[in-house]
């Protein structure tokens, strides 16, 4: 925030750091190491009289003297010129917080220089105490060294009490410090090992060399139980977060775990080969893969150590972006831009959008992620996202995923930020303008002497069909028809007796509905947007027909059956639509599964055939979407009882989950992942509730409320999950108020109180009581007829706008009234009565009083 | 652009700043006086390589030793520098950051290349230097020129932040000082200051081989105090010329406006002076200590100009200092433990052997 940031594109920021940082390390730790065991072979060169050593002693000595001082000691500088560069910030206060540390650590380096050159020049002497005591000071140093860096590398990781006293001591004895300095001095020892494996092999005498290699060999593997004890140590004074990450179990950071697993083997089977005698031809070979084994080893520690940091630089002071965590709210507040120092942009505007976001990938991504680079290359992470997907992917930065730190930034910034990831680095997206083919509807005959009234409606007016063919399904997509067959009359009547119903749907999907009531139903009729002429067509129509025991028509209707595949799941999951406007493809399957995976630690992308999401995360919908009869979260009932360890049903898991992602953005949250965006192909909220400026988010609420409920449910019951979500959610307009999905649903009557004009526009939080209370299993007042047979499904109200035909959403209604109102609206009662009313005996109103 | 507004805040120092300074100038003293040594050895080595002079092996085997402790000793006033000036500093490194890079790579070259020097040359007939070895030493030069130009560069970004604005049109890392009138001056002044002391290095190795009778050490050191004298002398021309091309009000302020740095200024010419005149007789210790007397006076002088010219951005007395004292108290307990046995280490270089 306080420091220009190169634009150093290719390299990112921390591809010079890991390169610089590891060699680095690598040959500190064999400065110390290596320093023992010089001091350890002086010893029994002296002591012990092994003279012929000594010309091994000082071929190593001498190779670890060039080693050390000209590669070790210049990347030790490197090191503070590239955090200088990639992290000015928390390099200033690594200095500013240990600078008598860090110049303590000096004192140590220039009597190790010292001691290690004064130790080189008195080779000369085949006994010499004074050599002894130098070798020991060199390593005393040494290791000295090895003490204080620890202090300051474990403080970053684990910096305990300095964050809030901001003390030198505080922040250096920290809970990793000691069994850091375990681990390091272990490795260190190995590490001397291993290069002592190398060296040994140009010995020529034979003997000698066998002799040396056991010796190193032994150095090389006798650190490694230490080495893990320290290891295991180290982890577990980590807190939860630090711990996922030290492991590997967060996907991100696994490639580190899996090569600290691979290369310990190796450091053993090489040592314990050279141990065993081999010849040189081997040895030599042998020495120098052990030797690139105990590189990656020291490379996968230090890689998990910086992983389990994320997202900060110091943990709980500094993100890894160099932005201080106390300087969150600032920038949350005036702005990200307008805080920076160094930022060309100080306000978002409409000319300046992507000069803005640009600005903003480097001030808050550009530390980690390369364009181009090898390291997090930031190309092909965006390239899936569409704007509004990376906007909800930064959002939900720093809370469902804590690798990556929050984004920080007002909410223009944010979608600045979004629109340069992805329009700006890959232009924009080219889609398909869908097509709204007109068509034109025939509506049945009907007149005064026409004796049945047959009215017909869907479960729901929107249907969503997850057509992830091969890969998933959400298990619902197909409909449900309640059908009333009325005789005319003054006193009119629901006839079910000795009538057949049948449907047929267009392209040819039949079948027949059953008594149910004084009703008939029918039950997953599978329907598909995908005509087979072709095209994309979410509301197919069906006939229904209504016969007598001879066969004879009694009445025939034709009804709206929606069904979309218009899921957005595409906009954060990345890949095409499927067909042209909608559906799900191949690559949007496969991601939707791989990042289930990556949150849950599951493997589902590595399952074959359709995985049917309810199968784990069941409700009061079955895995086929039929109804399952009973509320499935009751505790010892159904196949998901409540208790701990429950697995939250699939509404509560996808809409906790995304409203994270999603939040703050209204409706058009709802609009992302259903088929109502007023952009998109379907459509589908398209009763007088839309022209009436209403949206998803009046009778459902805002997202995060929408979900907060039904988590709240969730964690009742025991599902240890719904608790962290709801950690993560901000209630937007109200406090959550438990429901439980597909059963409880948001009540006409809330509003519309008494059947009248609405007396509000906020139905969220009173819920049907149950299954049996749904608007579409309610009766009128007389429970004589269903809601839906007048007033069509929910969603599609009538006079309902299909975008697909005029009045295709109000077949109905033109049918029997000539009008595109509810039936028996505004007084034609005599659709079914056969004469005029002057009494709502259905329910009050009706446009009677 | 107020270039003001791009300076970040200062972190608090954990000790005053006038230790903090004091640690600063000691150590960057001779860390100055073993970089010139180092830079000026292997100039020195190019150039006589080249008239295929003899004794030219033990140069090289110092400049190993000279760069490992220069560079280590580097270490404690960059450290102190980040304490005082990280603001300042930190903006100047990420803006010419592609060359500090660049430094480390070419120190690293050259240091494994003085090590190449001290063991290839060590077998070469009366020390000289071949073809190769006279390449080498080219390229040692030129590798430490390299790092000389970027630390010239580095210390005039850190100093002036009215160049930093030229960030907005080059984020790239490449950003020089050469606007600066004084960038020539100061560069030439600090690499003349190194032939210098590279001669009287030379100087010294040929009186400690006269003292063990070697009939080439007399010449050996008057070639040495040769290169000292008009070394130092052309050093002092070309700090004349920093000295006028400084902003005019910096100039006055060592022309008497400013009565620390007039006072160091004057004591610097005369202990140089002195030490111009001893090198000129040929005594090297007293003009060793000349010059190093006039190091002790140019390193604060160095300071003050740096005082002055930051003086519209930097207030000290409003600098956050949170003190440890018990940290300084332990820095000082090591440094004394180690300098102790650097001493004790240095004191007896020659091997016993008494187990021979």
């Amino acid at each position: 925030m306080d420091y220009p940031i190169l634009h150093w594109n290719w390299w990112g920021g921390g591809l010079l750091i890991a390169l610089v940082a590891t060699i680095h390390v690598f040959i500190a730790h064999f400065a110390v190491g290596g320093g023992l065991f010089i001091a350890v072979m002086e010893t029994r060169v002296q002591r012990l009289g092994l003279g012929t050593l000594k010309d091994y002693l000082r071929r190593y000595a001498k190779f670890f003297l060039v080693f050390t001082m000209v590669v070790g000691g210049l990347t030790g500088v490197g090191i503070w010129v590239v955090i200088a560069i990639g992290a000015p910030g928390a390099t200033s206060t690594l200095i500013h917080s240990f600078v008598f540390g860090w110049a303590t650590e000096w004192t140590f380096f220039l009597a190790e220089i010292v001691t290690l050159l004064v130790y080189m020049s008195s080779f000369e002497a085949e006994r010499s105490t004074r050599r002894l005591i130098l070798a020991w000071l060199y390593f005393a140093f040494a290791f000295g060294s090895l003490t204080v860096v620890q202090g300051f590398i474990s403080y970053m990781l684990t910096p305990g009490e300095w964050l809030a006293t901001q003390r030198f001591w505080d922040g250096f004895f920290n809970p990793t410090f000691v069994p850091g300095l375990v681990f390091r001095a272990a490795f260190a020892a190995l590490v001397a090992g291993v290069f002592g494996l190398i060296t040994a092999q140009g010995v020529e005498d034979e003997t000698e060399r066998k002799r040396l290699s056991r010796f190193c060999a032994v150095w090389t593997i006798l650190p490694l139980p230490a080495l893990a004890a320290a290891g295991w140590w180290h982890i577990a004074v980590l807190s939860p977060e630090q711990q996922t990450l030290a492991l590997g179990l967060s996907p991100e950071v696994a490639s580190g775990m899996k090569a600290f697993w691979w290369a310990s083997p190796f450091v053993v089977a090489g040592g314990a080969m050279l141990a065993g005698g081999v010849s040189r031809e081997v040895a030599r070979p042998v020495a120098i893969a052990t030797m690139l084994a105990s590189f990656c080893v020291l490379a996968s520690f230090e890689y998990m150590r910086e992983a389990a940091r994320r997202p900060y630089l110091i943990t709980g002071y500094m993100y890894s972006n160099g932005i201080p965590v106390a300087r969150a709210g600032e920038l949350n507040a005036k702005g990200a831009l307008a805080s920076a120092k160094w930022s060309k942009v100080k306000q978002v505007t409409d000319e300046n959008r992507m000069e803005a976001g640009r600005e903003l990938y480097y001030l808050e991504c550009s530390s980690c992620h390369s364009l181009g680079g090898p390291m997090l290359d930031m190309l092909p992470r965006s390239a899936k996202y569409s704007a509004f997907g990376m906007e909800a992917l930064l959002t939900g930065m720093g809370k469902i995923g804590t690798y990556m730190p929050p984004f920080l930034g007002t909410p223009q910034e944010k979608t600045a930020l979004a629109a340069w990831l992805t329009e700006g680095l890959h232009g924009p997206r080219k889609e398909e303008a869908p097509k709204f083919p007109q068509a034109v509807d025939a509506v049945p005959v009907f007149t005064d002497d026409t004796p049945y009234v047959l009215t017909a409606a869907p479960d729901r007016g929107i249907n969503l069909l997850s057509d992830a063919d091969g890969q998933w399904t959400l298990g619902v997509g197909t409909q449900g028809l309640t059908a009333q067959l009325i005789r005319r009359d003054i006193a009119p009547e629901a006839v079910t007796k000795g009538v057949t119903m049948t449907y047929t749907v267009a392209d040819g999907q039949a079948g027949s509905l059953q008594p149910q009531g004084n009703a008939f139903r029918a039950e997953l009729i599978p329907v598909s947007p995908y005509p087979k002429s072709g095209g994309f067509q979410p509301y197919p129509v069906a006939e229904v027909n209504a016969y007598d025991e001879s066969g004879k028509l009694l009445a025939s209707t034709r009804v709206v059956l929606p069904v979309s595949t218009e899921l957005g799941c595409r906009n954060c999951h990345g890949g095409p639509w499927k067909r042209g406007v909608a559906g799900i493809a191949p690559p949007t399957g496969r991601d939707v599964l791989a990042a289930h995976d990556r949150l849950s630690g599951t493997r589902l992308s590595k399952q074959s055939g359709t995985l049917e999401c309810r199968s784990c995360h069941r409700d009061a919908i079955q895995a086929n979407g039929q109804p399952s009869g009973q509320p499935a979260a009751q505790p010892g009932t159904g196949a998901n009882p409540g208790g701990p360890g429950r697995t939250m049903s699939l509404s509560a898991s996808i809409h906790g989950l995304h409203a994270v992602y999603l939040a703050g953005q209204g409706a058009k949250a709802c609009d992302a992942c259903h088929p109502t965006s007023p952009t998109g192909a379907t459509r589908a909220f398209r009763d007088p509730h839309q022209e009436a400026g209403l949206d998803c988010t009046n009778c459902h609420g805002a997202l995060e409320d929408h979900a907060l409920s039904l988590l709240t449910r969730e964690k009742a019951l025991g599902a240890p999950a719904a608790g962290k979500l709801m950690g993560l959610i901000t209630p937007r307009d109200a406090q959550p108020v438990p429901r439980e999905p597909w059963a409880q649903e948001p009540r006409c009557l809330t509003c519309h109180v008494d059947y009248g004009p609405p007396q509000g526009m906020q139905a969220y939080g009173t819920w049907s009581k149950d299954r049996a209370a749904l608007f579409k299993n309610s009766r009128d007042e007389m429970g004589a007829m269903a809601c839906s047979g007048c007033h069509s499904s929910a969603h599609a109200a009538y006079p309902a706008r299909n975008p697909y035909g005029k009045i295709r959403d109000v077949l109905q209604p033109m049918q029997y009234q000539k009008n595109t109102n509810a039936l028996g609206s505004p007084k034609t009662c005599k659709v079914c009565h056969t004469m005029d009313m002057d009494a709502p005996a259905h329910h009050p109103g009706m446009g009677l009083d | 652009m107020d270039p003001t507004s791009l300076i970040p805040p200062a972190d608090a120092l954990p000790a005053a700043p006038w230790l903090l300074r004091l640690l600063l100038d000691a150590t960057f003293a001779v860390h100055l006086l073993l970089m010139n040594a180092m830079l000026g050895l292997t100039l020195l080595g190019f150039a006589r390589s080249l008239r295929q002079s003899e004794g030219v092996a033990r140069q090289a085997s110092l400049v190993p030793t000279l760069t490992a402790l220069t560079v280590n000793v580097g270490v404690a006033p960059f450290l102190f520098l980040q304490a005082l000036y990280g603001q300042f500093l930190y903006v100047g490194f990420m803006l010419m950051g592609v060359y500090w890079v660049g430094l480390v790579l070419a120190v690293m070259a050259a240091y494994g290349l003085a090590y190449r020097q001290k063991y290839a040359l060590g077998h070469t007939p009366h020390g000289r230097s071949g073809p190769r070895g006279t390449l080498a030493w080219g390229a040692m030069a030129l590798l430490m020129l390299y790092a000389s130009l970027v630390q010239v560069n580095n210390a005039l970004l850190l100093q002036r932040p009215d160049f930093w604005s030229g960030f907005f049109q080059n984020a790239t890392g490449t950003m020089t000082a050469f606007a600066d009138r004084t960038f020539v001056p100061r560069w030439l002044h600090f690499v003349l200051a190194s032939v210098s002391m590279g001669g009287l290095c030379l100087a010294m190795v040929g009186r400690g081989r006269s003292r063990r009778g070697d009939p080439h050490g007399a010449a050996l050191q008057a070639e040495g105090m040769r290169w000292f004298s008009h070394g130092a002398l052309a050093t002092a021309a070309v700090g004349l010329w920093w000295l006028i091309s400084l902003p005019r009000e910096a100039m006055l302020a060592f022309m008497g406006g400013h009565a620390l740095g007039t006072g160091l200024l004057l004591g610097g010419v005369a202990s140089a002076g002195a030490a111009v005149a001893f090198g000129l007789r040929g005594k090297a210790i007293p003009a060793a200590c000349g010059a190093v007397a006039t190091v002790g006076f140019m390193v604060p002088l160095r300071e003050v100009l740096r005082m002055i010219q930051l003086s519209p951005h930097l207030n000290e007395a409003a600098m956050p200092v949170r003190p440890e004292p018990t940290t300084v108290a332990m820095f000082l307990g090591c440094m004394g433990i180690s300098l102790a046995v650097v001493w004790w280490a240095a004191a007896r270089p020659v091997p016993d052997r008494k187990g021979a």
